[in-house]
């Protein structure tokens, strides 16, 4: 099926717009280019809803209804709004020939959905739309009556969303719960390839066959024939109770495969963080680490506070000054200043009692008492001024025992920078081992909720609950297989009895053909559910690993995407580790791979139907933008894409290749905060124009567009 | 036929193949038969349908063909 034209009228900001789409086998690329709020995605519904009915408008929050007439719309004046929706598609018919190939045969129609709201106020009431399909013959159109089948034929409701994909609701197929995502995926994989119908077709045949036996065993009278054919009801009944067993334990499987899958993610998030008694051994060393380390900064700060009481230090802080006052003391030494021994010499006299000059100094005498005294006065005189004399000489001397200024500094200075770098590094390595000490204990409390034993124990039941599970999947099988021999056997035994009785041969032909109808049904079922479910997901992969241009060979981050037997969507990361494409691919990618499973799906069954997705390179750029653009152009055969005019950004050159048909639509209510011209329009409307990426016109120019050199303008 | 699937279509054809040429025609009319037992189906997933007697009726339809065939031949 591919979309031919579709025109809206009153569909919310759709007040009256035809549009028109590729159909072209090499070039099959629709563009419609328009700015956020300029109507895409109201499109994109009005389509939806013309196919496939109310079923396919978007639910409402608190219940309420979604609304079709134009918000603005003048219900005073007029209170029943007309809502029509005409899309025009073409659709192949395919006749088995003889040589095992198929005659196409393509035909047209026109869909015709209509409904009316009536508006009172903000509220509104719909009656139930009606459809009507046409086919577009040469002499005329022709009624087609009911229209719902057929057209639900060509496009089948289920598939709605694999065909009609708005870019974020896209990713409802990786981004939900497990359940819920494999439930899609399982269902849009079942939808395409026809598994669903097929279950379905089989589930009731086989219910036709068990009452055509039934029929030929009250038809007999043959006590063989009725032994055959009671027996063959209890096989059925035996099959139709093994079956379900077998789905059901199937899906039990499934279920402990998942979690047992993340009872192995939680295991392994614990172990990535540590063992817990491994954690406490590194927390015990790096405590008495840290225990020696405080040690040894206490030894280096008593040797740095003991520097400070050096001999050195006061050597090196008073050398610089001395080397002045030796010069001083020397002078004075030379000028006899120093060393002084006045009072000195003056006390010995005293003492001796006897003048330098040989006079007594003896008080009894009168004048031995005056010269006593004298030279008593003259010692008070000279004390004051030869106790500074004595501390210069005591200095002069001193002096004299310190070596020189260059030999002394180096020695304290060295001493002080060895202490201060040994504190300094082990301040440094404490620092680190109290950090290390905190992020192993931040660690241990994480871990202390969570018992890795206890997660062990779990999925060693899980794994017994498995093997259990294989091992009835296994009986039931092997049941089965025998059952559906025997029957085999009973019903040519059957058909044997019955074809020797005559009368019976229209009952003999019913049983046949229905036997061979079950082997076609149940026989395709099992070929497409064992073998194209892998195609699929070889395919999506290979689409995938191009739009993201990954080289696995290279090491790339993504090895590979694959949808496992239980529909799980997974992607590999180097040496086979999973990734979870819900947290660990980045916007780009996980648009990517929902973009490559519906061209994958739509691939392996080939079914020619559009893809309509809205904004689809949204978070994308450069390599990825353009390889998702090209991918998703060489893969289906109908692409209709509503860009903006940044994603069209750096694609514009594959758009001119792959494109016949580019349309550009405008939200009249955008004038004049971003439309350039008046559009001349009192309602809110989307307009179109023709212009391509290249072009602007009256309708369509942005305010920012005058700055754009690139754009020529059109006359619209 | 009806359904656009041509990979069901194919696998179909593949599986009809190897079911035996009962009488003349009767390959070709178990081929229709099968495909509007599909079509059937789709229908009554959208729309509920007596599906059950609408699929024997198929099934009786191709049972009475080669019946008709048989006793033709005779």
């Amino acid at each position: 099926m591919k979309l031919t034209k579709a025109t809206f009228k009153n569909f919310r900001l759709l007040r009256d717009i035809e549009l028109d789409f590729s159909t072209e086998d090499k070039k099959p690329l629709t563009v419609l280019r328009g700015e956020n709020e300029s109507g895409k995605t109201t499109i994109l519904t009005a389509i939806q809803w013309a196919l496939y009915g109310e079923k396919a408008l978007p639910e409402m929050r608190g219940g309420r209804e979604y609304r079709l007439h134009p918000i603005d719309w003048d219900f005073k004046n007029d209170n029943r709004v007309r809502i029509e929706a005409i899309v025009e598609f073409q659709h192949d018919f395919y006749t088995p020939k003889s040589d095992g190939s198929f005659r196409t045969n393509t035909k047209k129609f026109r869909l015709i959905r209509e409904t009316i709201e009536e508006v009172k106020g903000t509220n509104f009431t719909r009656r139930p739309s009606t459809c009507a399909l046409f086919e577009l013959l040469p002499n005329g159109d022709s009624e087609i009556n009911p229209a719902e089948p057929e057209l639900n034929e060509m496009l089948p409701p289920e598939l709605r969303e694999v065909f009609f994909t708005d870019g974020d609701r896209a990713l409802s197929f990786i981004e939900a719960t497990v359940s819920t995502k494999r439930q899609r995926v399982e269902k849009a994989i079942r939808s395409l390839l026809g598994l669903g119908i097929l279950e379905e077709a089989g589930k009731h045949v086989d219910k036709a066959a068990i009452d055509l036996n039934r029929k030929a065993q009250d038809a007999s009278s043959s006590d063989d024939l009725s032994r055959c054919i009671s027996r063959i009801e209890e096989i059925d009944k035996q099959l139709s109770s093994l079956e379900p067993e077998l789905d059901e334990l199937d899906e039990k499987e499934s279920l402990i495969q998942l979690q047992l899958k993340e009872t192995d993610k939680q295991i392994d998030a614990i172990l990535r963080k540590g063992d817990v008694e491994e954690l406490r051994r590194k927390l015990n060393a790096n405590k008495r680490n840290i225990e020696e380390l405080e040690k040894a900064e206490t030894r280096f700060e008593k040797k740095h506070i003991e520097l400070f009481k050096e001999k050195a230090l006061a050597v090196g802080l008073i050398i610089p000054q001395l080397k002045d006052a030796r010069k001083i003391l020397d002078n004075l030494k030379k000028r006899g200043t120093i060393p002084k021994s006045t009072v000195p010499v003056l006390e010995d006299r005293l003492e001796l009692e006897t003048c330098i000059c040989g006079e007594s100094l003896k008080p009894d005498t009168k004048e031995g008492a005056k010269r006593k005294k004298y030279l008593e006065n003259l010692i008070l005189e000279h004390k004051d001024s030869d106790q500074l004399s004595e501390s210069l000489t005591r200095l002069h001397y001193a002096s004299k025992d310190y070596p020189p200024v260059s030999d002394v500094e180096p020695s304290w200075l060295q001493m002080y920078k060895e202490v201060f770098e040994n504190r300094d590094e082990v301040q440094e390595k404490l620092d680190k081992a109290q950090k290390e000490a905190k992020a192993l204990e931040i660690k241990l409390d994480e871990l202390k909720d969570t018992d890795i034993q206890e997660l062990r124990e779990k999925k060693r039941l899980l794994e017994g609950q498995k093997e259990d599970i294989i091992r009835n999947h296994e009986s039931a099988k092997i049941r089965i297989s025998s059952f559906k021999r025997e029957k085999r056997e009973l019903e040519n035994q059957r058909d044997m009895i019955l074809r020797k009785q005559q009368r019976h041969v229209r009952l003999v032909s019913e049983l046949e053909a229905i036997k061979d109808i079950q082997d076609i049904i149940h026989a395709t079922y099992q070929v497409i559910l064992d073998g194209e479910l892998r195609n699929v997901s070889d395919t999506m992969n290979e689409y995938f690993l191009k739009m993201i241009v990954a080289e696995p060979e290279q090491r790339a981050i993504i090895q590979r995407a694959s949808i496992t037997p239980e529909f799980d969507i997974i992607v590999y990361g180097p040496d086979e580790r999973l990734l979870d494409p819900d947290r660990d691919l980045n916007g780009a990618s996980r648009r990517a791979l929902t973009v490559s499973f519906i061209l994958a799906l739509t691939q392996v069954s080939q079914v020619i139907a559009p893809n309509v997705i809205d904004t689809p390179l949204g978070m994308t750029s450069g390599h990825v933008k353009r390889s998702i653009l090209r991918t998703a152009i060489e893969n289906s055969s109908q692409l209709i894409l509503f860009l903006t005019r940044t994603e069209i950004g750096g694609c514009g050159d594959i758009i001119d290749e792959s494109a016949s048909r580019i349309l550009t639509i405008t939200n009249s209510s955008h004038y004049p905060k971003m439309l350039q011209n008046d559009p001349g329009i009192s309602e809110n409307q989307v307009i179109r124009c023709d212009c391509d990426h290249h072009h602007v016109c009256e309708i369509c120019e942005r305010l920012d567009d005058r700055s754009n050199d690139e754009l020529a303008f059109r006359k619209s | 036929m009806y359904t656009n699937q041509r990979r069901l279509l194919e696998i179909l054809r593949q599986q009809h193949d190897k079911i035996e040429d009962r009488c003349d025609g009767y390959k070709e009319e178990l081929l229709e038969k099968v495909a509007q037992i599909l079509y059937l189906e789709r229908q009554h997933s959208v729309q509920r349908t007596n599906i059950q007697q609408k699929i024997m009726d198929q099934c009786a339809a191709l049972g009475e063909y080669l019946s008709k065939k048989r006793t033709d031949l005779e």
